[in-house]
């Protein structure tokens, strides 16, 4: 119960600090549009004035809808890459603006004050896809495939993984002291193996085999197969299942990490070093 | 003049240091471009039939569409210092609270704000070289020996940029929350001006945008010298587009900032957040 408080305490502190700075609106209006854009324009400049280069495309994916195929990648791309910003460099934010240690000192469980840290990227990130469907299909008519049940169901199988990934993180900016280096590390990770633009069939046999080790490439794949190719959610179960499982090992890891490393700044009195 | 150079070295000097303060900066110079680059490259290659791109080489003259990312994405490293060194550090120095006792300091606000990029624009020039290695080896990229002709065309390039950079930092002076601001800025100018697809793929409304960026210049201009691609017009005139919009971009920048730098003092917000 005290656990919760705690996560209620510092998620309101966070929308306070959200709705004090208002430009965040523009950033979810515009980006899930620009974003998606920059990898579809190119793909479109790929396949010719003529589009003979679709043809391919189609062979190596299993579907023509360009647009479609990249907006399912680059939509769990950016909620990771919010998460990663927002929640990854939670704790570093405080330890910048100088309010790390007195919370620290607070009689409440750290991991709870952590939890609390990432309510906002999951609302963030659920108004993000939302917003990405929403432009697509009204502006550029893109037909999602399912219904709304299935995509929140689908939002809800990455989450674990996003959290987990987010946790994990945390805990190692508060060790590396350097949350842009980390977060270019974590989504250049997803970029390379995960397939947001490509299937990832086209990547050497090495990448493919790495690819199975993020739980993104299952998610990513299970939301195309529901919302592009028109796959049942059953269809989808092997890759929904593969990103649950890797999705917990995650946030059991991430809770690992944090004990240990607050152990650590404990011990080495390193809370307040930049 | 002396005193110009002492402010110069001083703020060249602490983002030198900054810089290697955190190793890690150096380190992931050599993994960045894999990371934006992969998915631009692997999609290409969902494209190519026998490695070959006849679809993009009507856009572009020929097929080394690897060359093309390449290139745009070293001229975006460039346009992402200035939107984030110049426009981000006034932002950095607000949360650090070191804002305020560096204007105090009885020195130009433009001198304060323009050097400390500079070390930033020596750090991205050894990053881009950096990029040309790891991309070589990673996905073959090659460039033809205009090199020098290159260097001639980015350098007027680069002095614009700045002068877009002053005008950003005045928009976070009055905007206070830079991240949103920077990160659409540059990549809607970036985007815009053709750094990973050609611009001739846009509806007309777009093209005539992009037509009216002078970084749209840049982009096409060291794509045609460096591998031999078709530029949108004689390199003539697109090195005259570019001289221009240095004048024009330093000037306006400049203007733009020392107003808003105004501004801030009669209303004396600078320390507000």
């Amino acid at each position: 119960m005290n656990n919760l408080r705690v996560i209620y305490a510092v998620a309101k502190k966070d929308l306070s600090s959200l709705f004090r700075y208002p430009t965040w609106i523009i950033s979810i209006l515009i980006w899930p549009l620009i974003f998606p854009l920059m990898y579809i324009v190119s793909a479109i400049g790929f396949s010719g004035p003529d589009r003979s280069g679709l043809s391919t495309f189609k062979a190596a994916t299993g579907t023509a809808d360009i647009i479609g195929f990249i907006v399912i990648g680059t939509m769990v791309w950016m909620a990771v890459n919010l998460t990663m910003w927002n929640f990854g460099g939670y704790l570093r934010n405080e330890q910048m603006k100088g309010t790390l240690e007195s919370n620290w000192l607070c009689p409440i469980n750290k991991f709870a004050f952590l939890l609390g840290g990432g309510v906002i990227s999951i609302v963030l990130s659920l108004i993000f896809s939302i917003v990405s469907v929403v432009e697509y299909r009204l502006i550029f008519g893109v037909h999602f495939t399912g219904n709304v049940f299935e995509w929140i169901l689908i939002f809800l199988i990455i989450m674990p993984a996003v959290f987990g990934l987010g946790m994990v993180f945390a805990s190692l900016v508060l060790w590396a002291k350097q949350v842009n280096a980390m977060v270019n590390v974590v989504r250049g990770l997803m970029m390379i193996l995960c397939g947001i633009t490509f299937p990832i069939s086209i990547m050497p046999g090495w990448m493919q085999f790495l690819a199975k080790f993020m739980p993104f490439t299952y998610g990513i794949e299970a939301a195309r197969q529901v919302m592009v190719k028109d796959k049942s959610i059953m269809e989808a179960g092997a890759n929904i299942l593969a990103c649950l499982g890797e999705g917990a090992v995650l946030m059991i890891v991430g809770k690992i990490i944090f004990n240990m490393i607050e152990n650590r700044v404990k011990l080495s009195g390193s809370l307040e070093r930049f | 003049m002396r005193r110009w150079l002492i402010v110069i070295k001083a703020r060249f000097l602490i983002s030198m240091k900054m810089y290697f303060r955190y190793p890690i900066n150096v380190i992931m110079t050599l993994f960045e471009p894999l990371m934006w680059i992969t998915p631009f490259y692997f999609m290409g290659k969902t494209f190519s039939q026998d490695g070959n791109m006849t679809g993009f080489q009507k856009y572009t003259g020929n097929s080394d569409f690897v060359g093309f990312l390449v290139l745009g994405y070293m001229i975006t490293s460039y346009v992402s210092t200035v939107f984030w060194s110049m426009g981000f550090s006034l932002r950095e120095e607000m949360t650090q609270g070191v804002l305020e006792s560096n204007w105090s300091a009885p020195v130009n606000r433009t001198t304060l704000l323009v050097s400390k990029s500079l070390f930033q624009f020596c750090a991205t020039t050894f990053e881009v070289i950096l990029t040309g290695i790891v991309c070589h080896f990673a996905f073959g990229f090659t460039i033809t020996s205009n090199l020098l002709k290159a260097i001639g065309f980015l350098i007027p390039s680069l002095i614009g940029m700045i002068g877009i950079g002053m005008a950003v930092s005045a928009l976070v002076l009055l905007a206070k929350d830079a991240n949103p601001i920077i990160d659409l800025s540059n990549s809607i100018v970036a985007g815009l001006s053709g750094s990973f697809f050609p611009i001739k793929v846009m509806p007309k409304g777009l093209m005539f945008i992009s037509l009216a960026l002078p970084l749209t210049y840049i982009y096409d201009s060291s794509r045609a010298l460096l591998i031999n691609q078709e530029p949108l017009f004689s390199l003539k005139t697109e090195f005259l587009i570019i001289v221009a919009s240095m004048f024009i971009f330093t000037i306006l920048g400049s203007y733009v900032f020392s107003k808003v730098e105004r501004r801030c003092r009669m209303l004396g917000n600078l320390g507000t957040h």
